[in-house]
């Protein structure tokens, strides 16, 4: 009986150490991924994690929305708004039915925000033909814009589509601050904001001087004589004086002077006089010139006269 | 992989055709060129990344667990050259450089190192990730799974620092997807620092500094010029930079704000 009772206690003893054994064997969770952020866009991130030993594929949750089942090991989420914040959590997978991994629980959430719209590059500006009265501005095209907007001392918003426009009527020697930004073309708005501006700041240049006439004795008699001179480009008269007296305007390229004494020297003075409001251009130097009137009048004088010119006293 | 060679457009056939060694008993060759960087730039060349002598790359094969690791035969110097190894099993091979980085035939572990040197020639831009794949391992292309931001710098007198300094981690170790080059810093650094104790500025002749920068938009980057003598400089881009893997960025000190 003692035989039977201990051979009863041994197979009990061999059935619970295999139940115990049986307990052993239990599966495993695995473990939880761990996330990263690869690359954010304006409305998609992807994401990427180390291989989890065991797991077949990836569950991946975003926002608490339906999850996604992934095989890989990266992920892209797409369909987000630009410059959203968002949580991504995740668990890795067990094969089905398998009897050595369970799934993981799910990873710590991961919060991510993808980009922000885009600001268009700054229009890069340059300055040309800078005059007293203006100059102008040009840059080269912006990728993706549509449309440029300038203002001159934070004034008017002006928009235009070329990349270049001309300012005039300015003040000469007067700073002016030009601002430029771009502006996305429609279907880029959904991804791209308008540049920063671009800004400028350019002094006109004060009046240029003209050139001064260049004088030559065109007709000297006894008791007259003629002075006469190319046209001075942008001039639109000359002052004319005799020793230094009272000057006469004329429009013509010659002035004569009559009632003058024989055998006697003169100096006659000319200088070129731009339109008046063409702030561009400033008179010009003062040129000489010196003569001396022939030995008396005679009937030759009368020959060849020139015809006569208005004459309008200045002062 | 360890400098960037500017070169004219009509040099490139001369550098594809350099001399192929047959591989040694037991072993196979890969032929791996680098693709050419696209140059956000107005040099007017075109940069291309050349190999090394000593290069290794890893080359993973879609029915192989572990990686391959295949050493420079020939064509140290040029963007395209001769590799050597056992050839993986698979239909599909992923190439990827630097092999000395941890693989376990899923992803691929790499450092971008936070401490690096300025180093003369300049053309040196440092150990750039590189990823690709094809169906023969005797043609495959790999192209850069970061950009480059080449900082022309003007002055006068020598260095000794320079830092440069990101809104989001710039250099650390990166993690890889092998299967699709996905590429991502996984415990990273804000800053570069470099060493350029060595290099002395120029006021006329601008001098380029390379730092490799993984891909995104960066709204605000700073860069420290920190000079042997006398005070730093702090100079801050005036507006958001996008670095583009495979695309070489320039920025010259005159298109700087200085942070006083």
């Amino acid at each position: 009986m003692n035989r039977v009772c201990q051979a009863t206690l041994l197979a009990l003893a061999a059935l619970l150490t295999a139940v115990s054994c049986e307990k052993k064997v239990q599966p495993e969770k695995l473990a939880a991924p761990s996330p990263v952020l690869a690359t954010a866009g304006i409305n998609n991130a992807t994401f990427i994690w180390e291989n989890v030993k065991g797991a077949v594929s990836y569950l991946v949750v975003v926002d608490e929305g339906e999850p996604i089942s992934v095989k890989g090991i990266s992920v892209t989420i797409g369909k987000m708004n630009p410059a959203s914040e968002h949580t991504l959590k995740m668990k890795s997978l067990a094969p089905e039915g398998s009897s050595e991994w369970l799934d993981s629980d799910f990873s710590a959430p991961l919060r991510f925000s993808t980009e922000g719209k885009k600001k268009l590059s700054m229009p890069d500006l340059s300055v040309s033909g800078i005059l007293p009265s203006g100059f102008t501005i040009s840059w080269g095209a912006v990728r993706n814009a549509a449309k440029y907007v300038y203002k001159i001392n934070d004034g008017a918003e002006t928009q235009t589509t070329e990349t270049r426009f001309t300012l005039d009527n300015l003040i000469n020697s007067t700073p002016y601050t030009v601002k430029v930004k771009a502006v996305p073309s429609e279907k880029m708005t959904e991804v791209a904001t308008e540049s920063l501006w671009a800004e400028l700041v350019v002094t006109t240049t004060g009046p240029a001087a003209l050139d001064a006439p260049a004088l030559r004795a065109e007709s000297i008699l006894g008791v007259e004589i003629t002075i006469a001179w190319e046209a001075v480009h942008h001039a639109a008269a000359y002052l004319c004086s005799l020793n230094d007296g009272a000057p006469v305007s004329v429009t013509s390229t010659f002035v004569k002077f009559e009632g003058l004494q024989p055998l006697t020297p003169y100096t006659v003075k000319v200088y070129a006089k731009p339109a008046e409001g063409d702030v561009n251009y400033s008179d010009s130097s003062v040129s000489t010139i010196s003569v001396t009137t022939r030995e008396a009048p005679s009937d030759d004088d009368k020959k060849g006269e020139l015809p006569n010119f208005e004459e309008k006293p200045i002062f | 992989m360890k400098k960037i060679v500017p070169i004219l457009f009509f040099l490139l056939p001369v550098l594809s055709c350099h001399k192929v060694e047959p591989a040694s008993p037991g072993k196979d060759l890969a032929f791996v060129s680098i693709r050419a960087f696209e140059t956000k730039t107005q040099i007017g060349t075109n940069a291309l990344p050349a190999w090394s002598e000593g290069d290794r790359i890893s080359i993973v094969g879609d029915l192989s667990d572990a990686p391959a690791e295949f050493t420079l035969r020939s064509g140290a110097g040029y963007s395209s050259a001769s590799f050597e190894g056992v050839k993986p099993e698979g239909n599909m091979f992923m190439a990827y450089y630097p092999s000395s980085a941890r693989c376990d035939g899923i992803t691929w572990r790499g450092l971008l190192s936070t401490k690096i040197s300025h180093a003369m020639p300049s053309q040196y831009i440092g150990t750039l990730p590189l990823w690709g794949r094809g169906k023969d391992i005797a043609s495959l292309e790999v192209g850069a799974l970061c950009g480059v931001l080449r900082l022309d710098l003007k002055g006068v007198g020598k260095l000794d620092h320079v830092i440069l300094e990101a809104d989001r981690p710039i250099s650390g170790e990166y993690l890889v997807s092998i299967a699709d080059g996905i590429f991502a810093i996984i415990n990273g650094s804000h800053i570069i620092w470099m060493d350029a104790a060595k290099t002395e500025l120029m006021p006329l002749k601008a001098t380029p500094f390379y730092f490799i920068l993984p891909p995104s938009q960066y709204e605000d980057l700073r860069i420290t010029v920190v000079p042997a003598e006398g005070k730093a400089k702090e100079y801050i881009l005036p507006e958001e930079i996008e670095i583009k893997a495979g695309v070489f960025t320039c920025i010259s000190s005159d298109n700087l704000e200085l942070n006083d």
